[in-house]
């Protein structure tokens, strides 16, 4: 569910954090859940 | 009036449980596929006669869910260049993220406000499809893991997407179709109209905002998700206008994962073991449920008093019984939809919500992810119960082993670590100066945001504001850590137990469909979570409570 009222608000598109940070962080961390998987595969 | 209202609900879930869990367990079960079927397959170039071990399982799951995350933030994004119904600018990039995690994780934390963020393609190409794909995955990897424990001497855990677009189609569309027609009789809206200005009585006007709204509050609740398509959740009248919509919209939240017991049982061919499970699972909730009432009946604190009922931040129309049960219920589940807000509860009545969360929603937890949370569960307990007397542990024929406990430990470490590690970062750094209170309340919305997103619940304790980049990051880290690493070792169980050959039961085999593993499960589920969390909860709820 949404947080609290004080949050609201329209949203507007953000240039400060490019959108190929988040794309990347994403990737990084379904390549890290990859490699956890492999990880594991040994125990 | 509560206690008929529960009782109500158990009985209506009793009527259904066995027709429908047979339906679920013939569509994860049977071997034909429909010609719609056979026609995305193609589409999508699988083969749903190859069957896949538990790594080509989980790289399904994780590769489906990436490209999901990916396509779902892409058209936040740019849903200003689309059908931009209502107006709206594109969903700004930490928020678009964190929502793209969120509705992907069947978490459905919300750190935006539908109704002045989301156009209508948003909410249904995007959210909508998420909340049913992300309810399949969950249940497709429940199934994965009893199909672990029923299977002997093989790799093979099935096909993912086989069970995605099943589970999709025979069960998640055929009942969102049905409970829409019957919530849009109850008074749930369901246009394309975008906002509307009305006068008010004072002599103002107001913008209201319609939309596809019932299709969507039916999935919302149905696959435990709990995103709503207004801000005010299931507290706003277009979602849940009356009691009795309410009542429904509780039975659609606890139909599948009540129900996943019955599949369990009949998949490991013991319906009796399923019962045992279910029985656990209604032991913590009734449990929780009376005690979230008790504690907010008895109205504790100045206000609540002096007010003669603790009806802050609850709706009149469904009181502060059917308030109280919904937010146990919403919780116990993973769904995190809401009728009243939780912040507003009294300390004790405020904790249960947490507490549920903290349980690991397995009581009946989400779609699918209760029952494969409650089965780890289950294999520490028979762990633990080796230990005492000495003996090889075995659940179901199969033994629990120094593989198999490894998994299940790292399945249940994850959560913790990161409610835990999420709170003290938040408040060792001034990220926590964003919640409305100090002291032991402040610290207590903090808790509650990472509990809730961890355990992929998405309920919020309100009272604190989290659209900042930073509170988006971490709690979508959280979300996205809290899904997928606990997937990951569930899989691994199933596999490991899927390859080992059942051994016969003896006289020294603890026998799991009886009372006395009933009680020693649900002792050892509450002990690890007050082991594990009565630190943090001393410090918040309890410390503003006693």
């Amino acid at each position: 569910m949404r947080i609290v009222a004080v949050a609201g608000g329209r949203t507007g598109r953000s240039r400060t954090v490019p959108d190929v940070l988040f794309v990347l962080v994403t990737v990084g961390l379904f390549a890290g859940l990859a490699l956890v998987l492999r990880a594991v595969e040994r125990l | 009036m509560g206690v008929v209202f529960v009782v109500s609900l158990v009985v209506a879930l009793a009527l259904v449980y066995r027709v429908f869990g047979d339906h679920m367990y013939r569509v994860v079960s049977g071997t034909r596929h429909s010609a719609v079927e056979r026609g995305i397959y193609r589409i999508v170039g699988v083969d749903p006669a190859a069957e896949q071990g538990w790594k080509a399982y989980a790289t399904s799951v994780l590769a489906f869910s990436a490209v999901s995350l990916l396509f779902l933030y892409a058209l936040l994004r740019l849903q200003d260049r689309l059908w931009n119904h209502p107006e709206m600018p594109g969903v700004t990039s930490h928020v678009a993220w964190n929502t793209a995690v969120s509705f992907v994780t069947n978490t459905n934390w919300q750190a935006y406000s539908g109704e002045s963020t989301m156009t209508h393609l948003s909410q249904m190409a995007g959210l909508a499809v998420q909340n049913f794909v992300s309810a399949a995955v969950g249940i497709a990897v429940a199934v994965a893991l009893v199909r672990g424990f029923a299977r002997r001497g093989v790799d093979a855990l099935g096909n993912f997407w086989v069970d995605l677009t099943r589970i999709t189609l025979r069960i998640l569309l055929p009942v969102a179709v049905v409970a829409t027609i019957v919530l849009v009789a109850g008074g749930v809206v369901q246009n394309f109209s975008g906002g509307q200005e009305v006068t008010t009585l004072t002599g103002g006007t107001q913008t209201i905002t319609g939309g596809p709204v019932a299709s969507q509050e039916v999935i919302k609740e149905l696959g435990t998700n709990g995103g709503g398509f207004y801000n005010a959740n299931s507290a706003h009248p277009f979602e849940n206008p009356t009691s009795w919509t309410n009542g429904v919209e509780l039975f659609l939240i606890l139909l599948i994962p009540v129900c996943m017991t019955r599949v369990f049982g009949r998949m490991v061919g013991q319906l009796r073991q399923g019962y045992a499970i279910l029985a656990v699972m209604g032991i913590l909730a009734l449990a929780s449920i009376a005690a979230t009432n008790a504690f907010e009946l008895a109205g504790g604190g100045t206000v609540p008093q002096a007010a003669g009922a603790a009806m802050e931040g609850k709706e009149v129309r469904f009181g502060v019984s059917n308030s109280a049960t919904f937010a146990a219920v919403t919780t116990l589940t993973s769904t995190g939809a809401v009728n009243s807000f939780h912040d507003s509860y009294t300390a004790l009545g405020g904790m249960m919500p947490m507490v549920n969360m903290m349980l690991g929603e397995v009581a009946p937890g989400g779609v699918g992810a209760g029952l494969y949370g409650m089965l780890v569960l289950a294999v520490i307990t028979v762990f633990v119960a080796g230990l005492m007397v000495g003996r090889t542990p075995e659940y179901l024929g199969k033994k629990i082993g120094a593989r198999e406990v490894k998994f299940a430990s790292l399945y249940f470490l994850v959560t913790p670590a990161l409610v835990l590690a999420g709170t003290a970062a938040a408040m060792a750094t001034s990220n926590h100066r964003t919640a409305l209170n100090t002291g032991p309340h402040g610290f207590s919305e903090v808790l509650y945001a990472f509990t809730s997103a961890s355990n992929n619940n998405g309920s919020a304790f309100a009272g604190i504001t989290v659209n900042t980049p930073w509170w988006d990051t971490a709690l979508g880290l959280a979300m996205l850590l809290g899904r997928f690493l606990p997937i990951v070792m569930v899989l691994g169980l199933a596999g490991a137990l899927a390859r080992q050959r059942p051994v016969p039961s003896s006289a020294g085999t603890l026998p799991t469909d009886r009372p006395l593993f009933v009680g020693m499960l649900t002792g050892v589920t509450v002990v690890l979570v007050a082991l594990t969390f009565l630190p943090a909860l001393a410090l918040g709820p309890l410390a503003e409570g006693l």
